[in-house]
């Protein structure tokens, strides 16, 4: 197979090339962070929390960051420019290959971390979840813990349960429904929904 | 001893051992119906001291937990929402496997394509046979042609294809927030419209950046394949679309734009509530003395009844 190896004209300002070099890196950083968040996040299961807020795509995402270092270089190699049909032909496959592997990795890791919290005695709790593409799962390592009025004040009891933790609390379900009502009283009152 | 005494102390000593194993081994078989066994199971948890409400909560949660009985759109809510996101990139591919069958046709499946200014406009350069291709049958089209956009070939047509995902992930939102309302007597039109706001926010930002980063990356290119910037597009495009969603606390923002529209409604209600006092008071005001209401409507000095 004959490549083209034609050196392209830049076609892009150098404004616009650090802009979306900037954006994707600051993609790449926060997905870093968000999976040092997540993995801090799983190794509450060793120390027994009742809640966990988790998020399965983070660990197989990271898989996808060479894709957009590849997408940043190429942006850096455009700017510069020293590009080439060849370097881009090499990138966007590099890209294509990355996603299989991202897909497959999501569906293995979802199937095996949901199979390890069911084994650790997690259950997921859809009412402390809402439906934006992007909520995070919630798992309770007692189902009474999931109480269905709790929907509407779940962001403020999710954070209670963050505030238990960090405070070395183990919430009871006493506890839990204790708050729930009144967080909800509080919400109603609010609302004037009484 | 006699051997008949010892035949008999022996027999007597397998007696007792039959004796011992059969009372060891005794056990009892209750057969009861389904509704003796719920009574008994009712009871036993009574013993325990458990309330009525509290056994009926076991028994559910036991179900639930077992998956013998389950809330059928709270336990696939989660799937529906995974799947769901993942409609648009399906619906690329489509286009991408429309483009590759196209450059087939033509003789290769990854042809490649030219970008050339002629008269000062950029034009598309396609290599192959142009005569075996259904859709795309010259050899060369302007940027802006509807076909070539629809292909998602060139910058414009890179652009279409984010356009086209980014709507659909609007109606796909839009559609999942519509049966959790339905479904999820907690949800109400303001968490409705919390979510798919903040949805369509996720989805703009992504789009935004999917687009600039790859237009950038391969729109500039000379020389290219024809599905290469479809397929980058789709990629990057839902990467950056489930790393935004991961990035931001969703759920969060959500729930208090949701919780920020409820406060806007109860403002409105109590503002008309307000409207609604005051015209009755008005009404009033003027069946006791309707010159006296005209006079002060006016500002009129007045020193007959007051009202």
């Amino acid at each position: 197979m004959t490549y083209i190896n034609t050196q392209i004209n830049r076609v892009i300002t150098i404004k616009q090339g650090v802009l979306y070099i900037s954006l994707l890196t600051l993609c790449i950083v926060g997905c870093f962070y968000t999976l040092y968040d997540e993995v801090g996040m799983l190794n509450r299961v060793y120390e027994g929390a009742v809640l966990l807020k988790v998020r399965i795509v983070v660990i197989p995402l990271v898989l996808m960051m060479p894709a957009l270092g590849v997408l940043i270089w190429g942006i850096t190699c455009q700017i510069l420019p020293n590009f080439t049909v060849h370097s881009t032909k090499r990138g966007v496959f590099f890209i294509i290959l990355s996603f299989p592997i991202f897909v497959i990795s999501l569906l293995i890791y979802n199937w095996q971390i949901m199979s390890w919290l069911d084994e650790q005695g997690y259950s997921e709790c859809s009412f402390y979840s809402g439906a934006s593409l992007g909520a995070a799962k919630i798992m309770v390592n007692n189902p009474y813990l999931c109480i269905e009025e709790g929907y509407q004040v779940r962001i403020a009891l999710l954070d209670w349960f963050e505030e238990q933790y960090l405070q070395g609390i183990t919430p009871t379900i006493d506890m839990v429904t204790t708050k729930q009502e009144q967080l909800l009283l509080a919400y109603n009152e609010r609302f004037d929904l009484l | 001893m006699s051997t008949y005494a010892n035949s008999t102390t022996s027999q007597k000593k397998r007696q007792l051992q039959i004796q011992s194993v059969l009372k060891n081994n005794q056990h009892t078989f209750v057969q009861m119906n389904s509704n003796e066994f719920m009574g008994f199971m009712f009871n036993v948890q009574k013993l325990n001291g458990k309330s009525q409400t509290e056994t009926i909560e076991w028994v559910d949660t036991i179900l639930i937990r077992k998956q013998i009985i389950s809330k059928e759109w709270e336990q696939y809510k989660s799937a529906v929402k995974t799947g769901s996101s993942l409609i648009p990139l399906g619906k690329d591919m489509v286009l991408l496997g429309t483009v590759a069958l196209e450059m087939k046709r033509g003789g290769n499946t990854f042809s490649k394509y030219q970008i050339k200014m002629y008269n000062g406009k950029p034009n598309v350069i396609f290599k192959g046979y142009a005569g075996l291709r259904t859709q795309l049958k010259g050899t060369k089209y302007l940027t802006s042609n509807p076909k070539v956009v629809s292909f998602g070939i060139g910058k414009l047509g890179v652009a279409n294809t984010i356009k086209g995902g980014f709507i659909m992930t609007v109606i796909i939102s839009a559609s999942f927030h519509s049966f959790e309302q339905l479904l999820n007597d907690k949800a109400t039109w303001h968490d409705f419209v919390g979510g798919v706001s903040v949805d369509i926010g996720i989805a703009a930002v992504a789009s935004g950046i999917a687009w600039g980063a790859v237009a950038t990356y391969v729109g500039g290119a000379a020389a290219m394949v024809a599905v290469g910037p479809i397929l980058a597009v789709v990629i990057v495009g839902t990467v950056l679309t489930v790393l935004t969603s991961v990035l931001m606390d969703s759920d969060a923002l959500a729930k208090r734009i949701s919780d920020g529209l409820r406060e806007v409604e109860q403002g409105i209600k109590e503002k008309l509530l307000k409207i609604k006092y005051e015209t009755k008071r008005i009404e009033r005001s003027y069946d006791a003395d309707p010159v006296g209401f005209m006079y002060r409507l006016f500002g009129i000095p007045y020193f007959g009844k007051r009202f």
